[in-house]
């Protein structure tokens, strides 16, 4: 195993990491508010790269534009979700059950609705020149240009969303709101706005990580964020849920675990890919059912 | 400041208070007492706004605040350390008070006011970058006071705040809730030890089954052989 | 409420009338001629089930205006599979039991054919298989035929076109374990191969996917180091959908892996070329039909009719469509009216069996008959030849064809 191999291995997780990391910080924050797994975030995810192809391919718009087009795209299906959703079903107080179902419904619902829409068929994705170009390095090592985007995107974003969290006013509401909904509204904060402010946050990174995705493998499908949804959903479990650095980072371990299991397996076992992240969960709840690192925003 | 008039609340079906009238006038102590499940707490509830009394009024400075929500009580100027601790248990001591004055605008008040619970309990300030989570019980309820008061409230609501503690430890809470009421907060506190809550109020109601039993000054109170046989009978 | 309940009822009641018109309709139609079909219009299979029901009513549409099957009018019945195998089951079920049809058509890849082929098997219905090529797919039974070739007979074309036509010594394959069209295909490929170049070791790497994959760069990057280490001429996918071999060739060349490509016909579908872009520049594809290279006068008129009916030229899972349909029309054909109209729906079945096996079809694009099901290692397909395509500026392009002949 040369060290050549490896270094070109790492830089294929790249991107796929950066991918995993923004969305497992949106399952994170909204498990870590609301105590519930937003399912519909894979789909929240499809909506922005959805946005984003009709943006570039319909309306003839920019590629910059088109990135905004997919924040719009899954901001607006995120807020939707959460108001005709989330908060007619938490009204009720319900069994855990009951919302896991909602949330499954929403993301299947989602998805469905796209296919019959647009069918599904894989589309091609718009990218840009200037993500296009390739980086040979002296000892041969490829990088491609949209691999360091990518990568310098989602870093820039995942530190501001931590910062955030971590240290302005919102943020601390927030993670109040995740502990005892009712004692914060009792010092004044109001517990709507923190849940719209983390499905707010949750759908930007997802439109963000939904031109990642299209940049990346080239394609558009009703249900392209199904795989890489449960594979953040995991990230966001090893991660700590709870807790956004964690989710980035777990993001990137998966990423990366990912392509190790193909890369340093012998070719035949490349197909147990899925298992192989599903394993990796079953492990994580088995050994240390509270993740990696230690949530920021937790119920009580 | 608060008065309450003729109030009904309940949960869903189940009324639990049957009409009761209640003030608190402007720096004074007053004590609500009474045995486990008279309905100290769902009166407190309906001043914070969290349940909504079937009938009756809630007026807080004249206005009525019977039917706004929590979040804007808070911002009237109600502060509240609600019964077990009402804390962010994932939050640093600095935070839980930063969020305690969620309603201050202004980077310098908030600052005064921070110096202002520290110097109250200087215990927090040593403890300033701890989880509240790890606190001892004497200390998160230090904290729950310090954030009910950052907001610097005209009324100050405090649902058992001796509730499991040690009684050296009641004996510094209490004196620090003097200490808040002398700095111009009223006070509606809510205890289940009568004879402590005598001591430090001004006037107290005694509640039982959802009605006001008694109510009057409090070294008359102190005095009522119903409340002696009932309540310090133990003393 | 009470205005909703009426409502209800009146939609009951017009669903009843609906059903009963219908009814009415198909005893009407008694002297129809209805043949069915199981093209999935949606899910990962859709791009070939779409092409083939085209073909199919194309084929309808020019049966029924010269007059129909001995006058009647010809009905293609389409049932959705989805891309699904429960749906698919479900539709072979209808077609066969409720339905009614004597004959039917239609499915890609061995997977979807499996859910529905026991089905006709057992039902004693006549299916042939309009896209799938797994060679072992008839052994399902003697009413289970393929329009195509096999891919014992497409693995062996390509090998020969690699290792003689193209002169590779050495090849990569990438191969999709979830499919058995893509793991029998590069079998048969590679045992070809082998034996054209004389070389054991003439397949030099072999990577894996599951369908639904879209990160490939793990695997091509173990691929190109084996490359840096030896000679390897050229990669050959064998993919089952046309969704993941374009993703691939656009990894591929941004790893810098510059080697040519060679895909299989499940690749023959423009989606390769909307999302491969630039990437799949080149590459060349194996498979059942060239628009530009129409070996008859009726692969020349389907060609003119199919453009002037859609405004685009036909693929292959187009053709094969097509000819799935003339197959089976011609069939019914050559019983014979007298026959025909004396038979109970089971003798109609059993017929049809008879004459597709031993029939010579001139319908078709092509000749196509089926060996003696004694003799024939595969039985129930038809020799074909093979055509090879390459993509250029966006199009594919006729660059050769294998006929059988040429390879044994
Ligand atoms: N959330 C609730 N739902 C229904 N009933 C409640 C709820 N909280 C308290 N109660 C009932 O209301 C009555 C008064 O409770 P509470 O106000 O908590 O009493 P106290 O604070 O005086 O001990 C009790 O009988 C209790 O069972
Ligand atoms: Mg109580």
């Amino acid at each position: 195993m040369s060290a050549h191999y490896l270094a070109q291995q790492l830089i294929n997780a790249l991107s796929h990491g950066s991918i995993l990391a923004l969305l497992a910080i949106g399952y994170t924050m909204i498990y870590g508010i609301l105590g519930l797994i937003n399912f519909a975030h894979g789909e929240i995810f499809m909506i922005g790269a959805f946005a984003c192809f009709g943006a570039v391919e319909f309306l003839e718009m920019s590629f910059p534009a088109g990135v905004f087009a997919a924040i719009a795209g899954s901001v607006l299906a995120g807020l939707l979700i959460e108001r005709f959703v989330y908060r007619p079903c938490l009204k009720r107080k319900p069994e855990a059950l009951t919302v896991f179902i909602a949330s499954f419904g929403a993301s299947l619902g989602l998805r469905n609705l796209f296919t019959m829409l647009f069918g599904d068929g894989r589309r091609p994705f718009p990218s840009a020149g200037f993500l296009e170009g390739i980086i040979v390095t002296e000892s041969g090592l490829t990088v491609n240009v949209k691999d360091l985007w990518i990568f310098g995107v989602t870093v820039i974003l995942v530190v501001g969303v931590s910062v955030f969290v971590k240290h302005t006013k919102a943020g601390i509401a927030m993670r109040a709101v995740a502990y005892d909904a009712n004692a914060a509204r009792l010092v004044g904060i109001n517990g709507a706005t923190a849940v719209l402010t983390a499905f707010l946050l949750a759908s930007i990174l997802a439109g963000v990580s939904a031109v990642a995705y299209g940049v990346s493998y080239g394609i558009v499908t009703p249900s392209m964020g199904y795989q890489i949804g449960l594979d953040a959903f995991i990230a966001a479990v090893l991660g700590g849920i709870g807790n956004v650095p964690g989710a980035a980072v777990a993001g990137y371990i998966i990423g990366l675990g990912e392509i190790l299991f193909v890369a340093l397996l012998p070719p035949g076992y490349s197909a147990a890919r899925p298992t192989f992240v599903w394993a990796l969960l079953f492990l994580i709840l088995f050994l240390k059912p509270s993740g990696l690192f230690r949530p920021d925003m937790k119920n009580r | 400041m608060l008065s309450i008039e003729n109030m009904v609340a309940g949960y869903g079906k189940a009324q639990v208070i049957h009409g009761i009238d209640l003030e608190v006038r402007s720096g004074e102590i007053v004590a609500l007492v009474g045995p486990n499940g008279a309905g100290k707490t769902t009166t407190i509830r309906c001043i914070t706004g969290e349940i909504r009394p079937v009938k009756g009024s809630v007026r807080y400075d004249g206005a009525n605040i019977a039917d706004i929500p929590p979040h804007r009580v808070a911002s009237a100027g109600i502060g509240c350390a609600r019964e077990g601790r009402n804390i962010f248990g994932n939050l640093t001591v600095y935070e839980n008070l930063a969020m305690g004055g969620y309603v201050i605008r202004g980077h310098l008040k908030l600052r005064e006011r921070m110096a202002w619970v520290y110097d109250l309990f200087p215990r927090l300030k040593e403890r300033t970058g701890q989880l509240a989570e790890s606190l001892s019980g004497g200390e998160q309820q230090m904290l729950a006071i310090g954030m009910a008061v950052m907001n610097e409230p005209g009324l100050l609501l405090l649902d058992e705040p001796s509730l499991g503690l040690a009684p050296v430890v009641v004996d510094q809470i209490y004196e620090k809730i003097a200490e808040i009421c002398r700095e111009g907060a009223s006070i509606l506190l809510v205890e289940q030890d009568v004879g402590l809550a005598l001591d430090i109020s001004r006037r107290a109601y005694v509640m039982e089954s959802g009605q006001i039993r008694i109510s009057g000054p409090s070294d008359e109170l102190g005095k009522d052989p119903y409340i002696i046989d009932t309540y310090l009978g133990a003393r | 409420m009470g205005d909703l309940r009426k409502k209800w009822k009146g939609f009951c009641a017009t669903l009843c009338f609906v059903s009963f018109l219908s009814g009415a309709a198909a005893v009407a139609a008694e002297n129809k001629i209805v043949i069915g079909s199981i093209w999935s219009q949606v899910g990962v299979a859709a791009p070939p089930g779409q092409a083939g029901l085209r073909g199919g009513r194309l084929a309808v549409k020019l049966l029924n205006e010269r007059g129909g099957v001995f006058g009647r009018p010809l009905e293609l019945k389409n049932i959705d599979g989805q891309s699904d195998t429960t749906v698919i089951s479900n539709a072979a079920i209808r077609l066969v039991d409720e339905i009614k049809v004597v004959a039917a058509c239609g499915l890609c890849d061995d997977s979807l054919v499996s859910a529905a082929g026991s089905t006709f098997q057992s039902g004693k219905t006549p299916f042939l298989v309009a896209s799938a090529t797994t060679p072992t797919i008839p052994s399902i039974g003697d009413y289970i035929f393929m329009v195509p070739f096999g891919d014992n007979y497409q693995g062996r074309a390509v090998a020969s076109y690699c290792a003689k036509t193209l002169g590779w010594k050495k090849v990569a394959v990438i191969r999709d374990s979830a499919s058995a069209y893509s793991t029998e295909l590069s079998k048969f490929f590679v045992e070809s191969f082998r034996e054209f170049t004389g070389d054991e070791g003439a397949l030099a790497h072999q990577e894996i996917y599951q369908t639904g994959d879209v990160n490939f760069t793990a695997q091509l990057t173990r691929l190109r180091r084996q490359s840096d280490r030896q000679r390897i001429d050229g990669i050959v996918i064998t993919p089952p959908f046309p969704q993941d071999s374009p993703i691939i060739a656009k990894q591929a060349r941004r790893l810098g892996i510059r080697l040519p490509i060679m895909l299989t016909d499940g690749a023959d579908d423009p989606t390769v070329i909307e999302v491969g872009g630039e990437h799949v520049e080149g590459a060349l594809i194996s498979t059942h039909f060239a628009a530009e290279y129409p070996l008859t006068e009726n692969a020349k008129r389907f060609v003119e009719t199919y453009t002037a009916e859609y405004g685009a030229e036909p693929g292959a899972f187009e053709c094969l469509g097509f000819d799935s349909v003339m197959i089976l029309a011609e069939t019914i054909e050559t019983i014979g009216k007298e026959k025909w109209d004396a038979m109970s729906l089971s003798a109609r079945r059993t017929a049809m069996r008879d004459t597709i096996q031993i029939h010579k079809y001139v319908m078709t694009t092509m000749p196509i008959s089926y060996p003696d099901p004694e003799t024939a290692k595969y039985p129930r397909i038809p020799e074909k030849p093979v055509v090879f395509k390459e993509i250029k500026a966006g199009r594919r392009i006729f660059r050769a064809i294998l006929n059988p002949e040429d390879l044994y």
